[in-house]
């Protein structure tokens, strides 16, 4: 099974919200979804679920139009965290109403998540703290049975330890390879280590698709120092100059092939070492603009 | 995961280093289990495709056998490979180099090789 987007375009209120956005989707992934706000993170979580209709194509399943076959909507799963049409009822009503819209929605599972984290199902959603809230959506979605996933901002604001409980409810989720997960967030450090691969939104489509790993193990980012005061010209072709200290020149390298290696080595570098590699080190371009506001 | 010497690696790599550095202390002993994939992702907080990509390199690289239905052990011999050792000799070399260059002392190489075999 695959879900795949093509082309898919949104105009809300004669402005386009999302223009050729494309990508596939295999359950056992974890796509971030990474944008600043206002990016139109969440317009396309509503598009994909067709809560909003879209102008030009939409999520397919295996070639099929999720607006057209109505049937394959109970594969995807989005609850909108910041419109929840559901605050006054109690957690067990919760479950019913999901369990009308997805057969395979799983009430003993809900049930038995929701006495983990010592939730009653007498309790009302409004009467929740945040940090509980989010986890009654955590529940409901992984309840639904789903095989994609669509969480919204799901760590915004919340403490370290229901952070914690949302990474690893995905990570059991998604192990065995029949689940998948699309996770919004406007910050990419809360992505780090759980996405497989990183969409970037930006001016209204997708500006980038990443693969985590490959990235981390292709880059390198390395503390530079040189006898002569100027920087090498090879450095500035290979790299990307990232701070320069006094002598102390710190570079980022994409593809740190053997070769990018021994050019750098023939310079005779006083030193050379590698540096911790931060995320906002690769997508230092995207977040420069993104702190631009656009 | 957030072992300072090991922090400008891919997250796979970094785990690799792990368990290796955890079999030739003796923290995992020869013939030990390995929690599965989604436990040890849960453990470490990492996406369960990254812990398989670590787990298949350890395998590739004998440290671990995989017994299949059972799950990851150990391997009950140290793993003499010629090819890897030659290539860290390589490796070995160039750091050296690369210290020296630096302005490391010999006297100082040879403290940082005590201070890693403890």
């Amino acid at each position: 099974m695959t879900l795949t987007v093509h082309e898919l375009g949104k105009t809300v209120t004669h402005k386009p919200v999302l223009q050729a956005i494309t990508f596939a989707w295999q359950p056992g992934e974890i796509i971030g979804l990474v944008g600043r706000n206002g990016a139109g993170k969440t317009t396309l979580m509503r598009t994909l679920v067709d809560q909003y209709h879209a102008d030009h194509g939409g999520a397919e399943i295996d070639g099929q139009l999720l607006a057209t076959h109505p049937a394959l909507r109970a594969q995807l799963i989005y609850i909108d965290p910041t419109q929840t049409f559901f605050a006054r009822y109690t957690l067990a009503a919760l479950g019913d109403f999901y369990a009308l819209a997805y057969p395979a929605f799983d009430r003993q599972r809900f049930a038995q998540l929701a006495a983990d984290y010592d939730l009653g199902l007498h309790q009302r959603y409004r009467e929740l703290s945040k940090g509980y809230q989010a986890l009654v959506v955590m529940l409901l979605t992984l309840a639904s049975n789903a095989p994609y996933m669509l969480l919204d901002e799901p760590f915004d604001g919340l403490d370290l330890f229901v952070r914690e409980a949302i990474v690893t409810l995905v990570i059991n989720e998604v192990a065995d390879g029949t689940r998948g997960f699309l996770i919004a967030s406007h910050d990419l450090r809360e992505l780090d280590g759980l996405a497989d691969r990183i969409l970037f939104l930006k001016r209204n489509t997708i500006s980038h698709d990443y693969a985590l790993e490959d990235l981390r193990q292709k880059a390198v980012k390395l503390q530079l120092v040189f006898k002569q005061p100027e920087i090498p010209q090879p450095v500035r072709d290979l790299g990307e100059i990232l701070s320069v200290r006094g002598r102390v020149i710190e570079a980022l390298f994409r593809d740190y092939t053997p070769a990018v290696e021994a050019q750098l080595r023939a310079l005779e570098p006083v030193l050379m070492a590698p540096l911790s590699l931060d995320l906002t080190d690769i997508f230092r371009s995207e977040y420069g603009r993104l702190k631009e506001g656009k | 995961m957030d072992d300072a010497r090991f922090t400008h690696l891919a997250y796979y790599e970094r785990l690799v280093l792990q368990i290796k550095e955890q079999v030739v202390t003796g923290v995992l002993a020869p013939g030990a289990k390995l929690p599965s994939v989604r436990e040890m992702a849960k453990q470490v907080q990492l996406n369960p495709n990254t812990v398989a990509k670590a787990y298949k390199q350890l395998e590739s690289d004998r440290v671990i056998t995989v017994r299949p239905g059972l799950g990851s052990f150990i391997a009950m011999d140290a793993p003499v490979q010629p090819e890897a050792i030659a290539a860290l000799r390589q490796r070995f070399s160039a750091l050296v180099v690369a210290a020296k260059a630096a302005g490391v002392t010999d006297t100082q190489l040879a403290t940082w090789l005590e201070e890693e075999r403890q």
